[in-house]
């Protein structure tokens, strides 16, 4: 956890979603709450994960939070796991990764919480309470 | 010899008619000294009767006597055989007269006027008178006495005398002039032949012993002295003295066998001093079974080898020899070897004397083998005994194993038709042996009369057969029950092959017989039973693996009787080979007593169909529990089988559509509220970044997602109407269609450019079938083309081609978009699949697209190259 900029509580933010709108109302509400200093924004899972091999070795430039949406089209947020879980510790240990989803299946729900790799589960859209608890919680 | 004549006054008988002469010459020998006694005979008849009366030594003549003269005197005694030395005296003689005297037999002869030499011509002739009968003698003694042969030097025979003669069976002009090597036997070795003739070539005397051969084969033995003739040192004669010793010889044979056999003889032979009672002699057969050398032996006593015996009773069973009492004794004993092993002897005893000494004379004989055979003989008495009672038992069992069998034994003498019948066969008749003489025709009358006929002719048949015939029948007893019994019988002959008598056996059948009747019965109700369930019935039987089916077996495995072995091996071969191991190993737990056999298996048939059967089964056991026996059914359940898969199938079905109906509905649920929350989102932007002016991107985001949300609602709307609604077929000109579907996406809206439509179908092309569900397929079709464009192609185009034949009409849809990686080609038809990041469509479009066109009961392939376009082909049924 990055503190040097009391500002943003977070340095490096990924937003991976295939829709736009949701990409946007992401960037949105990130920047309102001040959750982190850059945010980028993924509409392909397979984008993220390429530039995440690249940064393995330049753990400064690794997102801190990993936001991802479960319903997306050639790899879901599942399948993004799987490939994600590959990568050595040395990543996944920088990386805080929350799902997003406006999914009700209960399915969906067991896969998460199965999952070790997900820390949290949230509702889309997002909101300033929902980031809001997050920095209180993972300060 | 001499000397004791010339004491002897020498009588000499003078033959002289002139009395003057015969008085000188007794003068002369007067005056000689010469002790003589002398009588003078003038004539032939004085000097015939004075050789008797006179018996002179020798006789002088006078030549010439009136009536005489000495020739005649040579001639009288010669003719006489008188054997008396003659001397002529005599005037004048010429020299042939001297000679012819001489050769007549004179031994010498005197001139009147030289008288004086007769004293000493009178010695001389009487000295060689006597030498010559010496000579003579010993010549005649040796004559009769031996066997001469003289051969001369060569060996070649120059005289043989008669006893040779006689010996050798040759007459003597067969020997002369002949080698004696004619005689050969053979016997003698070359060595020995040539020995002899270097001992007497030599000079020397030879003696031995030589066998010959007769003339008639046979042989003699000789013990020949030879002795060589020299002159000047040179043997130029040998003369051969024999002696016949044939039968010595023979006698010394036999009596060299006899000792050797004796010797050999392996009855033991001892003898031993009375005194000390050690032993003087131990034939060999002694030495060899005690084992002792001879001169151990003579260290020892009979008591020695007597491990029975003391001194104090050995004495005494010595005594009555000792004592003269008996002159040999026989007693048994056991006599112990120099290795200590024990033999049994039977021992005869003597006191001998020989010469002076008295010795005891022991023969021993070992009996070791005469009392094996003596043990041998009580041994075979024994197993005699044991075996007559074994016999007497044997019989005893037959007659219990008749009874016991049920089974009497019989005999029909065919001559007279007389029967013999065993006690069991009295007890199947119900008689008393006492009572009832069993004939032939006496056994008819007991047979029933319904099988009377038939046993007789069954009789009667019989004879002259060698096969055992049998025949079942029933009988009357004595006591009138009625019982069935069965005869077994077949025929001896004699060796003129007549028919000598029937032997045979009768068994009373009469419970086995009910016991098959009853059998009967249960087996026909069980097998209307089984037939009524459809059930075949298998009996294994373990012990001979031997299967036996009932005709439902057969049905069930679609089988012949002769496709069928009847062994448990050959069952299994119709099992399907993915349950043979279960099966087999549920036939063994059932064996075993795990569990009761109770499984379901397939069976092949012949046509390589598949049918399922189940089985049961009930393990018979034996009294200490093995299974021996297994019975049990088979069922053909597969109807019922395929029923359950049936319903299974179903089930799992429903289980698929129940989950897929979840799927769907929370897919759906996403799908409805994903645009919503978007909407929420924006509309929270705005309401809190009022400064912002976005208003208008803010709008359009929400239109989009309204715009998505209704998109998305229809597409489910058709799902729903393509699911439900029937079929409506009619004529549809395709042309038409494909234009409206065109004109309806023209304006997509969006950032989609416009893309060029071309419609390659002909006017008149018409299809029939159900206009929605073709205006959705085409649809959904020419929307994806459209949207998934190649932003990078700057002509954009959908191309739509149509043909028909009499029964499909094929569409094909192409692009030139960005075409659809191979990998997800099998996917696109997914329900809720999007292939592209690019977020439009709910990807429900090509779903629906297969399913319609299920419905239709048509098809689609698609082909595509990535970057480059998509094509997909449609085939529907054109009826």
């Amino acid at each position: 956890m990055n503190t040097t900029n009391s500002n943003f509580q977070f340095k490096n933010l990924w937003v991976i979603d295939d829709n736009e709108i949701d990409l946007y109302l992401a960037q949105m509400f990130i920047e309102e709450a001040s959750f982190a200093e850059e945010i980028s924004l993924f509409n392909s899972p397979l984008k993220a994960l390429e530039l995440l091999k690249c940064l393995e070795n330049k753990p400064e430039q690794l997102p801190q939070f990993i936001f991802l949406d479960i319903r997306m089209p050639v790899m879901d947020g599942f399948e993004f796991l799987t490939e994600y879980d590959k990568f050595p510790d040395s990543i996944k240990l920088n990386c805080i990764v929350i799902m997003l989803s406006s999914s009700l299946d209960p399915n969906d729900q067991r896969k998460i919480e199965n999952n070790s790799l997900v820390k949290q589960f949230l509702s889309k859209p997002l909101s300033e309470e929902t980031l809001g608890r997050l920095k209180k919680e993972f300060k | 010899m001499i000397a004791e004549k010339i004491s002897k006054p020498i009588r000499i008988l003078h033959v002289e008619d002139n009395r003057p002469d015969s008085d000188l010459v007794r003068f002369i020998l007067k005056k000689a000294n010469i002790n003589v006694k002398i009588l003078v005979v003038e004539d032939r008849k004085e000097f015939i009767d004075s050789l008797y009366h006179f018996n002179p030594d020798i006789i002088l003549s006078d030549h010439t006597l009136p009536s005489f003269n000495s020739i005649e005197v040579i001639r009288i005694l010669k003719d006489m055989k008188i054997d008396i030395p003659v001397i002529l005296i005599t005037g004048t003689v010429s020299e042939e007269f001297a000679v012819l005297i001489m050769k007549e037999g004179a031994s010498d002869y005197l001139l009147k006027d030289r008288l004086e030499r007769l004293p000493i011509a009178i010695t001389q002739v009487l000295e060689k008178w006597e030498i010559n009968k010496d000579v003579e003698s010993i010549k005649y003694a040796l004559d009769v006495s031996s066997i001469v042969a003289i051969t001369d030097a060569a060996g070649l025979v120059i005289s043989v005398n008669q006893n040779f003669c006689v010996q050798s069976k040759f007459a003597r002009e067969e020997l002369i002039g002949k080698d004696l090597r004619m005689l050969n036997s053979g016997e003698h070795t070359k060595n020995f032949m040539r020995n002899l003739w270097e001992t007497i070539t030599n000079g020397n005397l030879w003696h031995g012993e030589i066998k010959n051969k007769a003339k008639d084969g046979t042989f003699y033995w000789l013990d020949t002295m030879i002795t060589p003739s020299l002159k000047n040192g040179k043997s130029y004669q040998y003369i051969a003295i024999s002696t016949d010793i044939t039968e010595r010889k023979i006698a010394e044979q036999e009596k060299n066998s006899l000792q050797t056999s004796l010797e050999k003889s392996l009855n033991e032979i001892y003898t031993f001093d009375p005194i000390t009672l050690q032993f003087t002699y131990g034939n060999n057969g002694a030495l060899l079974n005690l084992g002792y050398s001879e001169k151990e032996l003579y260290a020892l006593t009979p008591l020695d080898i007597k491990p029975e015996h003391t001194l104090a009773t050995f004495l005494e069973l010595t005594s009555p020899l000792v004592n003269n009492v008996k002159a040999k004794i026989i007693f048994f004993t056991n006599h112990q070897r120099k290795n200590g092993s024990i033999y049994p002897v039977e021992v005869h005893l003597q006191l001998m004397l020989t010469g002076n000494k008295s010795q005891f004379l022991a023969v021993v004989l070992d009996i070791t083998e005469r009392k094996k055979a003596e043990q041998e003989l009580v041994d075979s008495e024994k197993k005699f005994r044991l075996l007559s009672r074994q016999l007497d038992l044997q019989n005893n069992r037959l007659v219990n194993a008749q009874s016991v069998a049920k089974t009497g034994s019989w005999e029909t003498k065919i001559a007279t038709l007389d029967m013999q019948w065993s006690e069991e066969t009295f007890n199947i008749f119900g008689l008393d042996p006492k009572e009832f003489n069993p004939t032939h025709s006496g056994f008819l009358n007991l047979v029933h009369p319904d099988d009377r006929k038939k046993v007789d002719a069954a009789f009667c048949g019989s004879i002259g057969t060698n096969t055992t015939n049998s025949i079942e029948h029933k009988i009357y007893t004595k006591s009138g029950e009625e019982k069935i019994v069965e005869e077994r019988w077949y025929l001896e002959y004699d060796h003129d092959d007549k028919p000598l008598k029937a032997i045979g056996t009768c068994q009373d059948i009469t419970s086995r017989k009910k016991a098959e009747i009853a059998l009967q019965y249960v087996t026909e109700r069980l097998q209307l039973a089984t037939k009524a369930a459809r059930a075949g019935v298998w009996d294994l039987d373990l012990a001979q693996d031997k299967l036996i089916w009932d005709d439902v077996m057969f049905a069930i495995y679609n089988l012949n009787t002769n496709d069928f072995s009847g062994t448990g091996q050959a069952w299994s071969e119709h099992l399907h080979p993915e349950d043979l191991e279960q099966t087999n190993q549920d036939l063994l737990d059932a064996i075993q007593g795990i569990r009761e056999f109770d499984c379901t298996f397939r069976i092949i048939w012949k046509d390589k169909s598949v049918r399922y059967i189940k089985g049961n089964a009930i393990v018979e056991r034996d009294t200490e529990g093995k299974a021996v026996r297994i019975i049990g059914t088979n069922r053909d359940i597969t109807k019922e089988k395929n029923a359950e898969e049936i319903l299974e199938l179903q089930n799992l079905e429903l289980k698929k559509t129940n989950s897929e109906l979840d799927k769907f509905v929370y897919s759906v649920s996403h799908d409805l509220r994903a645009p919503l929350t978007s909407m929420l989102g924006v509309i929270d932007i705005s309401l809190k970044r009022t400064h912002e002016d976005q208003t208008a991107e803010r709008l359009n985001m929400l239109k989009k997602s309204v715009n998505k949300l209704d998109g998305f609602i229809l597409d489910i709307l058709n799902y729903s109407r393509n699911s439900r609604l029937e079929l409506k077929k009619e004529k549809i000109n395709l042309k038409e269609l494909i234009d409206d579907v065109f004109n309806n996406l023209k304006y997509i809206g969006g950032n989609i450019r416009q893309v060029e439509f071309r419609c390659k179908v002909d006017e008149q092309l018409s299809v029939y079938s159900d206009k929605i569900r073709l205006n959705i397929v085409l649809n959904n079709l020419i929307s994806n083309a459209i949207r998934y464009q190649n932003n990078e192609n700057s002509n954009p185009f959908v191309e739509v081609q149509a043909e028909t034949t009499n029964s499909e009409t094929h569409i094909r849809i192409t692009d030139n978009g960005i075409g659809i990686e191979k990998k997800f080609r099998t996917k696109i038809f997914d329900m809720f699949y999007k292939v592209s990041d690019v977020s439009f469509g709910s990807g429900l479009g090509l779903y629906l697209v297969k399913e319609s066109l299920n419905k239709l009961e048509g098809s689609i392939k698609v082909q595509s190259v990535l970057g480059k376009g998509t094509s997909f082909l449609i085939v529907i049924p054109n009826n």
